[in-house]
């Protein structure tokens, strides 16, 4: 019994030295290491929200897309009734195709987006974010360039036809009057009107090099198409 | 005995003590350092400009970005097409960092992109025979394709930190200076009033292992988390700019943190030798 005592202290005391040098070597800088940012944490606590603030400002939930391809959503459709539930709509976001947009005979015939930025008027027109799309009983703001895709509105004529094809309906809109007015006149067009209006503008005059600043719209009523019915409930 | 255990329990407080602030010194010395070998150094940037595709990036987007002022002002789509050289973008960056690192006032000289805009004007209306031309229409659009070459030779956000970058530079070197000499000192009074000098070699080795977990945990998370691609700038070469930057200080951290790492094994190593001796 006392022989093979012997050499079991022996091992634990092996066994005790070597979880010391364990703890000294590992432990104690892991255990050193979290207090420190314990530390560090108190003592940036004050400024904790400002940090927050300032990377929330510079950082956003997904990673930025550069494409210039876009999406499209406009697949045509034989509704030209009355109504369209709002549910039957698919609503688009900023930089999508919804829809086509084509005045017969004047050279117009173009895709049509939802927002007018570059990638909009680089690929037809669009509806400026701010204003309504077809259907809405409201007006519709397109702006398009006038030497490329609205080119065209030059040669509009009162009593043209204007149509406006989407996923949810197809639209006819008659030309009422053409104005020519500076860029920065807000009176052209009104975003809170009651009925359903649509405002076509570009750049005055057409084919000139250069930036103008003056503007040529193009004012239609709607004659048909569905009205997007349970919008608000 | 009792005066004696609490002597000693002081002491071991005292050392633990100095074993922290040597960690919290090593820790902010390191990340300091960082900083100022990458945000506070001029060159750190331009090599980080030079080694990525950042001109070849903001050449095209500057192309992009004219050629849909061009749709809009009826030029044809080749105008633009090879119409801003690397060259000229690189030579206008390169002294908007050099005004930046200098404390001069941030604006960019067009004058150069301006004349070939010029140039290449009269050249277009006399080949394609174009008689609709109005001088002030012209002069707008001249004036806009100039600041769009303005503002994407600027560099965003870091106009805000100037005043912050070149009245701290010396600050921060000092900074590294009284943090190293903080360090030597602490490592001296562990060793010199230790008579076990194995057991100051464990606090100095707990001090720098400590410190290199610190600096490898923050960054391992950061790029674990995936937030650097997340940098909300609508500008491709930008974007990739900072995510570089931020990249570039990152892995400095994580060398540092290494390099803490290594010292802190070979100062175990030592002690255990040491150790042994006094055993002897």
């Amino acid at each position: 019994m006392k022989k093979s005592k012997k050499p079991n202290t022996r091992a634990l005391k092996r066994r005790k030295k070597f979880l010391r040098g364990l703890r000294h070597f590992l432990l104690t800088p892991v255990l050193v290491c979290l207090l420190l940012f314990a530390v560090i944490f108190a003592i940036s606590t004050p400024f904790l929200s400002d940090f927050y603030s300032i990377g929330s400002m510079f950082l956003q939930d997904s990673e930025p897309v550069y494409s210039h391809t876009y999406e499209n959503i406009f697949t045509p459709s034989d509704n030209s009734g009355d109504t369209v539930n709002a549910e039957d709509v698919d609503y688009p976001s900023i930089d999508k195709q919804f829809g086509t947009l084509e005045i017969d005979n004047r050279g117009v015939d173009t895709k049509l987006f939802f927002g007018d930025g570059y990638v909009p008027l680089r690929n037809g027109a669009g509806v400026y974010a701010g204003s309504f799309i077809p259907g809405y009983g409201k007006t519709i703001l397109v702006s398009g360039h006038n030497n490329t895709y609205f080119n065209g509105l030059k040669n509009v004529k009162k009593g043209d036809i204007v149509k406006i094809r989407t996923s949810y309906g197809n639209y006819k809109y008659r030309v009422t009057k053409t104005l020519i007015a500076d860029a920065d006149d807000k009176s052209t067009y009104d975003l809170s009107a009651d009925k359903e209006n649509l405002v076509m503008y570009t750049c005055y005059p057409f084919d000139e090099l250069g930036l103008t600043e003056q503007r040529f719209f193009v004012y239609a009523d709607k004659i048909s198409g569905p009205q997007i019915v349970g919008i608000y409930e | 005995m009792k005066k004696l255990f609490k002597k000693l329990s002081l002491k071991k407080v005292l050392y633990a003590v100095l074993t922290f602030i040597l960690a919290l010194c090593l820790i902010f010395g390191s990340l300091i350092t960082i900083l100022r070998i990458t945000f506070f150094n001029g060159s750190f940037l331009s090599d980080t400009l030079n080694s990525s595709q950042y001109y070849n990036d903001l050449c095209v987007e500057i192309a992009e970005n004219l050629s849909d002022l061009g749709d809009a002002s009826g030029l044809d789509k080749s105008f633009f097409e090879g119409f801003v050289s690397e060259v000229l973008v690189r030579d206008d960056v390169q002294s908007y960092i050099t005004d930046f690192y200098e404390g001069n006032p941030l604006k960019v000289n067009t004058s150069n992109f301006d004349e070939s805009l010029q140039n290449a004007l009269k050249k277009y209306i006399k080949t394609n025979h174009i008689k609709n031309v109005n001088d002030e229409s012209l002069e707008y659009f001249s004036a806009k394709a100039s600041r769009i070459y303005s503002n994407s030779i600027k560099i965003k956000y870091f106009s805000a930190v100037q005043d912050i970058i070149v009245n701290n530079t010396g600050l921060l070197t000092s900074l590294i200076v009284v943090l190293a000499l903080i360090s030597a000192a602490i490592c001296v009074i562990l060793i010199v009033t230790n008579a076990w000098k194995h057991k100051a070699l464990r606090y100095i080795y707990t001090a720098l292992s400590s410190a290199g977990l610190f600096l490898l945990i923050l960054p391992i998370c950061v790029f674990a988390s995936g937030v650097i691609g997340h940098i909300a700038i609508m500008s491709r070469s930008l974007s990739d700019m900072y995510i570089s930057i931020l990249s570039t200080v990152l892995s400095d951290m994580i060398v540092i943190s290494i390099v803490l790492i290594v010292v802190a094994v070979a100062v175990w190593v030592i002690h255990t030798r040491v150790r042994k001796k006094s055993a002897v």
